[in-house]
């Protein structure tokens, strides 16, 4: 179905270089906030997120946890990869696991475009549309929240390298406080 | 940003921020408190006197939006749960514990003494601005549109911190 036509085209490309720009709208389509940075994908379960604006921080999943840093706190958070996935939809597309994407029904739009929605209609996201490019590379991913508020991703591509898993492990930065949050 | 602002060029900003109605700024907002610090992405719009504060997650959803008119003061929490009452501090504090002091916020971020003390550098730029109940340290600022406004913002009370790093001014 829609889904397995959606898993192919995220996983056909093993790895993704890109440079985002992520731009919140208020219900109103009023520009709230933006923020922009690169994110690197290795699939399944590899992710580094590098925003630059509006301020500096860094996510990793390394495959089993994520390392949140935060430099205008001097923190890094350690979650679980699953509660990062409820903290961002973002997460949804560099993860294989069954029972994870059971939550959510694909629904195919355009030759490529794909629509997904949370089964849990008590989720914060409303919906998420993915769009692909040419290169079946993902181009753009926008989600929606239950309050019309809406938040879109374009991703325009670095450089077509490989990456391998040690380019996701993350070092823990001297001196800053580490807040784990996995067993909570 | 280095510029220096005479006497008079300090006063003409401070009045042409005072008399600005519709404004709004956007960026991150870092939370410290005794037990827990968070980062959210912040976005203040203002139609004096009335203003609209979103808190959100990093990635944009929502965590709290503050709403206040002269009739109103309204409080969404990230279930979607709307909670009125007529303090908006007040209600934020009970929601999430955090003390942001919502109806100063506006005047905060553009810089303006009002009659709070204000210390200057001696390029002319505000350094703080001392409120009841808290200290602003403005760090840094960015021209916009030929007036300079703040980019870096400290907020100081007895037992939070919040430091707001600005990325987008519409003014």
């Amino acid at each position: 179905g829609d889904r397995e036509v959606l898993h192919k085209m995220i996983f056909e490309k093993k790895s993704l270089s890109v440079n985002f720009a992520q731009t919140v709208f208020s219900a109103d389509n009023r520009v709230l906030q933006e923020q922009s940075g690169q994110l690197f994908l290795l699939r399944p379960n590899y992710f580094r997120m590098d925003t630059v604006e509006p301020d500096a921080s860094t996510i990793v999943a390394d495959g089993s946890d994520v390392y949140s840093y935060d430099e205008m706190l001097e923190q890094v958070t350690i979650y679980s990869f699953r509660q990062q996935l409820d903290r961002s939809p973002l997460m949804l597309v560099i993860s294989d696991d069954e029972s994870l994407w059971n939550e959510y029904s694909v629904t195919r739009g355009s030759m490529d475009s794909f629509t997904v929605m949370p089964k849990n209609q008590n989720a914060n996201v409303k919906s998420m549309s993915l769009s692909f490019g040419q290169d079946n590379g993902l181009k753009e991913l926008r989600f929606v929240e239950n309050d019309g508020k809406y938040s879109i991703y374009n991703f325009t591509p670095i450089k077509d390298s490989e990456l391998t898993p040690s380019d996701f492990k993350y070092a823990i930065p001297e001196g800053v406080t580490v807040d784990d949050q996995r067993s909570k | 940003c280095t510029a220096t602002l005479t006497p008079e060029q300090q006063t003409f900003r401070e009045e042409y921020l005072a008399a600005k109605k519709d404004y709004a700024v956007s960026g991150k907002l870092g939370i410290f408190d005794e037990k827990v610090k968070t980062s959210t992405l912040l976005n203040i719009s203002v139609s004096r006197p009335d203003y609209t504060i979103y808190v959100s997650g990093i990635t944009g959803t929502t965590l709290l939006k503050i709403r206040k008119t002269t009739s109103l003061t309204e409080i969404t929490d990230d279930k979607g749960n709307i909670h009125t009452g007529s303090n908006a501090e007040e209600l934020v504090y009970n929601l999430t514990g955090f003390h942001i002091p919502c109806d100063s916020l506006p005047d905060i971020v553009t810089g303006i003494p009002g009659n709070n003390p204000a210390h200057y550098r001696d390029d002319g730029t505000i350094e703080s601005i001392e409120f009841s109940e808290f200290t602003v340290n403005y760090k840094n600022y960015m021209e916009v549109n030929g007036i300079l406004l703040p980019k870096k913002i400290d907020i100081k009370g007895n037992n939070f911190l919040l430091r707001i790093a600005v990325n987008k001014w519409e003014i």
